[in-house]
């Protein structure tokens, strides 16, 4: 027995020293949910899509501001330098409708197949295919087919775009538009699952510096660096992500130090827990996401643009930023975030219930009127606001029923606006105003057209927009549609939230993105 | 043998009642709110894109075609797989459900262990010191919530004291499950005479039984306490002290047997419930079992694991009947079956 035990110890100690040896620059981030599929073409949560980040490259990417030149004082991409990633270069025709890229000859995929441009035809050809993919984007980009696609040589791939489209090049930066290993894929490929997307659900073939080394879901997934990435070694050797459901089991395993990252923290637990902690670094920055209040305009009373303005002067925009957001935030003021190119401080709109009162007469409501405000069930920041909202409707005369709808429920009534008013987050995947001025208000309703909104002169403006290749023409147009937009009122835009990470003060190489995503190859731990 | 064939004739039943549970939980998964084409197209997506994916997911079809294909794929063991993470739903619950079984059995067993001799002394001593004690501790079990207890538990233990390890599920970072015979770790540990996983799993389910077993308890010792004290005033049992029998003896071999039929009724019962996840155990503890798994699949309308699930739990309160019923035939002597 005594011979046994001895062993076990001997056994125990053997594995403490080695992990301690063995893995130094490994990462533990602490994740709230789980994975789930990451299939580069179809990725839609958060977890997945930094899988994809980090184990493909795009055609393109952006150059990295350093902290001491960014406005948050946090290293972040620069939107307006973009630079090659997989292509060394590329060109413009003079008309804005073609663009050619140079393919890197010295990138390999995880499979040791080399890049070609017949991979990027490939990935255009597999994203417009594959049902609920990414195929919508490519559209918006202006590329409707993968005959747009021309393969000039081997590494080099022409796109002959139809008319300029200003979407399209800073749409290629993003995870959804990582080029697959298309050798490898076609190999795997069957007549039911013709572009291997069932394969690559929760597989990789990418180029990235890292794969997938292990899942176990509901557990664990483990990045692995690859040691023959074009663009170096990581630093991090390995990503191991728990998966820890609980906020306030994530928020001890950061503070006693087993995990270097622990994300979705609320603001209000991040504030009485975290911020201040020895060890611990807050990292904060505004973003161009922005919680919306949707109004229905297309039912009663809410088509009336007097009732939304009544209801846009009711709002205490100020409260919900204190006690909802705990000051991680900022107001919004524009359609257009303050964190996107031809942003306006458009909105004159403040907290002055006797205004709205005012209003709501004008509009031949001066009884006051009755309205439902919906939001996710498993949004407790939504909650929040919803609870605050209703008490300031109510000093104006509007009686607002709360209805928290389930999130699969909640998913399908965003798409039929099976609703009066509806709280939904919106973040931009690109973060351009053109993108998020089409997708938002544009009619006929495209997906996200939370407001119902329908003007045919905001779409003339809004197609004639996207199509000029004169900035400053743009510009212009981009100012009209902000002010457009403020005065008839289809959403209110409550405020921006700043993204916050909450990691170990000994984490290095933080670059924040628009997307949010951590980006292992920047990053490292400090002695 | 009438024992046995009672048992087979009660397996038999199983078969009318899996084909009932199957339509049933088939019809219910589809009343959960929502759709899945629309999750799994995701929130950009257009209606033509969600009518796609509904075609790929065979969403489209009637329902009766649908029940058909389901019943068909379970005949050949196929679950079905989860739209979300792409994995069959027989893989998610090979290694979701040992995760339940090992924690959840584990705990019950403790809480059996102590809980009804605490039960059975309390009442032998009834308004004794130990009486209150015990009834003030059970009174405690029911009314703190677990997910307080097991968070508590993890503050001191793990955060304050450093004694228990990082709460990061069954097995701490770094450290290879054994291997995969019946995917409870600490047996399979022990078959495959692996220690590091072994020392790893006992200590990673240390907090999280305490806290079942604190929540488990005191039903046990409440029930036995109370069906003891009703046993004690049966007329059997003074004609059993009346007749000079030992004090131990009467408690033990006459009044015990006989109070542990509810006793044995409310253990099934609670295994039968524990045994489809204690969601918040789990959730605190990062232990990935039956009860999250359930949750996000509802939440999410993951049609087959929902279904799979509730098949699974049908199964497990039919089995753990059985057992209750053998167990009573076994107890009592005048049942008979």
């Amino acid at each position: 027995m005594k011979k046994v035990a001895r062993s076990l110890f001997v056994v125990l100690l053997a594995t403490l020293v080695f992990s301690a040896g063995a893995f130094a620059t490994e990462m533990v981030i602490a994740l709230g949910g789980d994975v789930e599929g990451w299939d580069p073409a179809t990725v839609i949560f958060y977890a997945a899509g930094e899988i994809v980040r980090n184990c493909y490259d795009s055609l393109i990417t952006y150059e990295v501001m350093p902290a001491d030149e960014a406005p948050f004082g946090v290293a972040m991409l620069d939107t307006n330098k973009p630079t090659g990633m997989l292509a060394e270069s590329w060109d413009v025709s003079a008309d804005g409708t073609q663009y050619t890229f140079f393919l890197r000859d010295d990138v390999v995929f995880d499979s040791g197949n080399p890049l070609t441009a017949e991979d990027v035809r490939w990935t255009v050809e597999r994203g417009l295919a594959i049902p609920g993919g990414i195929g919508w984007l490519w559209g918006v980009m202006g590329v409707g087919s993968a005959d747009q696609v021309e393969i000039i040589d081997n590494l080099t791939v022409r796109f002959n775009l139809d008319q300029p489209n200003s979407l399209f090049l800073p749409s290629l930066e993003l995870e959804v538009m990582a080029i697959v290993d298309s050798v490898a894929l076609k190999a795997v490929a069957t007549t039911d699952d013709p572009y291997a997307h069932d394969y690559l659900f929760t597989r990789t073939a990418g180029s990235g510096p890292y794969v997938v080394e292990s899942y176990t879901a509901g557990s664990e997934l483990v990045l692995k660096a690859k040691d023959n990435y074009w663009g170096g070694t990581p630093g991090i050797d390995r990503v191991v992500y728990t998966i820890v459901p609980s906020e306030a089991t994530r928020i001890l395993l950061l503070k006693s130090g087993d995990a270097d990252v622990s994300l979705f923290i609320s603001p209000e637990q991040v504030q009485t827990q975290l911020l201040g902690e020895p060890g611990i670094n807050v990292v904060s920055i505004p973003t161009p996401g922005t919680e919306y209040l949707a109004l229905n305009t297309s039912i009663e009373p809410l088509n009336n643009v007097l009732v939304r303005k009544a209801l846009a002067y009711a709002t205490p925009y100020d409260e919900l930023l204190e006690n909802v957001m705990f000051g991680f935030g900022a107001r919004a003021t524009s359609p257009v975030p303050a964190l996107t190119k031809w942003h306006r401080d458009v909105s004159p709109y403040t907290y002055d219930p006797a205004k709205a009162k005012d209003l709501l007469t004008l509009a031949g409501y001066p009884e006051g009127i009755e309205l439902t405000i919906s939001y996710r069930l498993d949004n407790p920041v939504e909650e929040a606001v919803a609870i605050y909202l209703k008490d300031a409707y109510a000093e104006a005369g509007i009686d607002l029923t709360i209805d928290k709808v389930a999130a699969s429920r909640f998913e399908v009534i965003r798409g039929t606006r099976e609703y009066e008013m509806a709280l939904i987050y919106w973040t931009p995947y690109v973060n351009d105003p053109i993108y998020q001025l089409n997708f938002n208000y544009a009619s006929p309703s495209t997906c996200c057209n939370y407001g119902e909104y329908s003007s045919a002169e905001y779409d003339a403006l809004i197609v004639a927009a996207n199509q000029s290749t004169d900035p400053v023409k743009q510009e212009g147009m981009v100012n009209a549609l902000q002010e457009l937009l403020i005065d008839d009122t289809p959403i209110l835009y409550l405020y921006h939230p700043n993204r916050i990470t909450c990691m170990r003060d000994d984490v290095t190489g933080f670059v924040y993105n628009s997307a949010h995503f951590l980006r292992y190859f920047y990053m490292g731990k400090a002695e | 043998m009438r024992l046995i064939a009672y048992i087979v004739k009660r397996l038999l039943q199983l078969v009318p009642i899996l084909i009932g549970v199957s339509m049933i939980t088939f019809v219910t998964a589809r009343l959960l709110p929502g759709n899945p084409a629309v999750m799994a197209a995701g929130p950009l997506a257009s209606q033509e894109d969600i009518a796609a994916v509904a075609a790929d997911m065979g969403l489209d079809q009637p329902i009766w075609k649908q029940y058909v294909r389901y019943v068909g794929d379970l005949l050949r063991g196929d679950f079905g797989t989860s739209w979300r993470t792409g994995e069959a739903v027989t893989t998610e619950l090979l290694r979701r459900f040992p995760a339940t079984l090992e924690l959840i059995t584990t705990a019950m067993f403790v809480a059996v262990l102590l809980g009804v001799p605490l039960g059975a002394l309390a009442a032998v001593k009834q308004g004794s010191k130990l009486d209150h004690a015990v009834r003030v501790f059970s009174v405690g079990g029911v009314s703190i919530p677990v997910f307080w207890s097991g968070l508590m538990l993890m503050f001191v233990f793990y955060y304050l004291l450093g004694w228990a390890p990082a709460p990061v599920g069954r097995i701490g970072f770094r450290i290879d499950p054994p291997t995969h015979i019946t995917g409870m770790y600490i047996l399979d540990s022990i078959l495959t005479l692996n220690g590091t996983a072994l020392a790893s799993s006992l200590s990673q389910m240390a907090l999280p039984l305490i806290t079942l077993v604190f929540a488990m308890l005191s039903p046990i010792v409440r029930i036995t306490r109370t069906s003891m004290l009703e046993v004690f005033r049966e007329d059997y049992i003074r004609t059993a002290r009346a007749s000079g029998l030992a004090k131990r003896t009467v408690i033990f071999k006459d009044a015990l047997r006989n109070a542990l039929l509810p006793v044995i009724t409310m253990i099934g019962l609670q295994y039968g419930y524990s045994l489809g996840g204690e969601v918040l155990v789990e959730q605190i503890f990062s232990w990935p079992g039956m009860g999250r798994y359930s949750i996000d699949a509802i939440f999410n309308v993951d049609y087959a694991p929902v279904q799979a699930f509730v098949m699974l739990v049908a199964v497990i309160y039919i089995t753990i009947n059985l057992i209750v019923d053998v167990l009573y035939a076994l107890l009592d002597p005048r049942i008979r079956y």
